[in-house]
């Protein structure tokens, strides 16, 4: 699977974060704006009407008292504050004081304030026109709006840089070794419990729910997959086993036990091929039951099976096992091959055979009456330079021959082929 | 040193935090062998009392059948404009139909008396006597009045103090209702005390160290006459100052500084 490219989670929320908190900081900034708007304005309005306040007594007494410098120092004061532009005093009697920036009188509206008499309040000698200067108001605003903002952006940006970190250290990292492990997972590294690497002495939270579910899983299915290697270890075996039997069966002759006559055709030739091949010896002895029909006849199919049976009992006997075997050519008809068997051995092992069958075959099969059963036999062996069915022949002709001198014997092959 | 309008002699001492400071004459400073002063009360009290009759004459009384009398006096703290204020308000109180209806400084000039009167004027449409503590200011006043379209001397009364040309010829032509003057030659007098002194008559043992003198007197249209024909030059060495001396006179007993008797 290619790596599709990865957009880290951390960037992503404090994307998110940033233009959200951007957004909330415009619009709650905007509200604080308007606020702080009024407010200037309020607060402007306050001081011009503290600063007029503080003056108007001593105008009154100045005004009063008719010291023309006193007024004029007194407004020029006035209009020296920052918050105020121009200041215009006019008394009933007509004179007119003015300080400050005459050219305000259009743009801005005045604060108008009557300067009483001194001891007769009620008494008016004196209207004081005080009018704000904008640029306070603005220089005010923008000094606002420009703290505002640098707080705004700061604390957007701490809390942003504050998340990224967290989130990378508590959340991406955890993430991305929790990745990696799983990318790099065999069955084998499934028993090993996950560990992420984590800060110390935290309390437990929704990586670790993971991480335990994660090894849970990991259990579960280790456990399982052991399972199903002890299930794939049994079945095999059992097929094994069934193969095997299958395999046994296949070459067995069911009634006997002795190989069948396939099995004996391909096995023949190979043994034939090792005897030629590593200059072996090899015979050959057919044998054959005498009068096999007759007893089949006579006493039925059960005591002819149990006749052929007890004939794989006899060959037992005198057959060294696992080397020499038996099978079953034909109905009544058996061949023994002997490996590394020459000839008058081989058929002194048959004659030893027929003795047996003579003796013990009868009673073995339970012929009833005590009867006895005999068998004939045809050795031959291998002679270099020949071939299997040679020698087969060879074999089926000298059986050939004990059956006509008479049955119940041994004719072995001449010595010379 | 005596300056005749604006200054204070030495002995002007009445607070007590200057009094600390400088002591008594010859206690101290033991070549400061006294004071003598006008005594400014009378200015005060001479042209508010003749500008008052005027008045009464006059028939300027206001709508609540007094008369409305504007004070435009020199300044708050010194004594002469102090004392020409209390001497004044004792001529008010013994008037008993006047009424101060405001007072202000005017700092002993005539420019800003003027203001001042202009604004009073307006402010106060019923006065029509003006007492001013000298004579400039009064002059200032005047202006003010005429600048309105009035006649001073007639449809209002002025009055000054100090015996300048200007003054002097106010009073003889009208225009000033009372005049007081004659203080300015109070350095001659204190030159007679120390001739005395330092021919064995010491002052101190009759009169005292610090001496207060009448010496304003009140310019009539008569004796502004007299005073500018005699005394229009500044020319005072026809006075024989000798008179008033106690060693010249050893039965004087004390001293007479009025300017009045310079006049005769």
């Amino acid at each position: 699977m290619e790596q599709q490219r990865i957009f880290p989670l951390a960037a992503r929320l404090k994307r998110l974060i940033w233009l959200w908190a951007t957004l909330a900081s415009l619009l709650v900034g905007s509200l604080q704006g308007w606020l702080s708007y009024r407010h200037v304005q309020g607060e402007l309005a306050d001081e011009l009407r503290a600063i007029t306040q503080t003056s108007v007594p001593l105008l009154a007494v100045a005004l009063w008292d008719i010291e023309r410098e006193a007024v004029q120092w007194q407004i020029e004061t006035m209009a020296e504050r920052p918050e105020i532009g121009l200041v215009r005093l006019t008394v009933p009697t007509g004179q007119v004081f003015i300080a400050g920036d005459e050219r305000l009188a259009q743009s801005v509206v005045p604060s108008i304030f009557e300067i009483p008499q001194p001891g007769r309040p009620l008494n008016r000698i004196g209207r004081l026109e005080v009018y704000a200067d904008p640029a306070a108001f603005q220089g005010e605003l923008v000094y606002l709006a420009l703290s505002t903002l640098l707080a705004y952006g700061l604390l957007t940006l701490l809390v942003c840089t504050l998340v990224g970190f967290f989130l990378r250290r508590h959340l991406e990292n955890p993430l991305r070794q929790l990745a990696g492990y799983l990318g790099t997972l065999t069955p084998e590294r499934l028993r090993q419990p996950l560990q992420l690497e984590r800060p110390a002495q935290r309390r437990r939270d929704e990586i670790d729910l993971m991480v335990d579910g994660f090894r849970v899983m990991q259990q579960t299915v280790d456990q399982h997959v052991r399972h199903l290697d002890d299930l794939v270890a049994q079945r095999t075996a059992a097929l094994q086993q069934a193969l095997s039997e299958i395999e046994a069966l296949s070459r067995t002759d069911g009634l006997t036990g002795c190989f069948n006559r396939r099995h004996f055709d391909e096995r023949f030739i190979e043994e034939f091929d090792r005897a030629s091949r590593y200059k072996q010896e090899l015979a050959l002895v057919f044998c054959d039951i005498d009068y096999f029909k007759r007893i089949n006849d006579s006493y039925g199919h059960a005591v002819g099976d149990a006749v052929l049976k007890a004939l794989k009992t006899c060959t037992d006997q005198c057959l060294r096992e696992r080397v020499d075997w038996v099978a079953r050519y034909g109905g009544e008809e058996f061949v023994i091959v002997l490996p590394h068997t020459g000839l008058a051995e081989a058929r002194g092992v048959a004659e030893r055979l027929r003795q047996v069958v003579e003796k013990e075959l009868g009673r073995l099969a339970g012929l009833p009456g005590g009867g006895q059963v005999t068998a004939s036999f045809g050795v031959a062996a291998y002679v270099p330079g020949s071939d299997p069915g040679a020698l087969l022949e060879l074999a089926d002709q000298r059986l050939y021959a004990a059956k006509q001198a008479g049955r119940n014997r041994v004719m072995p092959a001449a010595e010379v082929l | 040193m005596l300056d005749a309008e604006f200054q204070q002699p030495v002995s002007g001492i009445v607070e007590t935090v200057d009094r600390a400071q400088t002591s008594r004459p010859r206690e101290r400073y033991r070549h400061w062998l006294g004071s003598l002063e006008p005594r400014a009360d009378d200015a005060g009290y001479q042209t508010a009392r003749g500008l008052i009759e005027a008045g009464r004459r006059a028939g300027l009384k206001a709508a609540d059948g007094r008369l409305h009398l504007l004070v435009i006096s020199g300044d708050r703290s010194t004594t002469s404009s102090i004392q020409r204020g209390e001497g004044m308000r004792r001529a008010v109180s013994e008037a008993g139909d006047v009424s101060i209806v405001q007072e202000v400084f005017a700092a002993w000039k005539r420019e800003k008396a003027e203001e001042q009167a202009e604004w009073l004027f307006a402010r106060h449409p019923q006065a029509r006597l003006v007492w001013a503590g000298n004579d400039l200011m009064a002059f200032g006043a005047m202006q003010a009045w005429e600048k309105r379209g009035g006649k001073p001397g007639r449809d209002a009364l002025f009055s000054g103090i100090n015996t300048s040309h200007e003054a002097l010829e106010g009073v003889r032509s009208g225009r000033l209702t009372a005049l007081s003057g004659g203080h300015f030659i109070a350095g001659a007098w204190a030159l007679v005390m120390l001739y005395d002194y330092h021919h064995g008559r010491d002052f101190a043992a009759d009169e005292g160290l610090e001496l207060e003198q009448p010496m304003f007197v009140a310019f009539d249209s008569r004796l502004a006459e007299r005073f500018e024909r005699r005394f229009g030059e500044l020319d005072f060495s026809g006075i024989d100052f000798a008179r008033y001396s106690k060693v010249k006179n050893p039965r004087l007993k004390r001293y007479d500084f009025r300017f009045r008797q310079l006049l005769d």
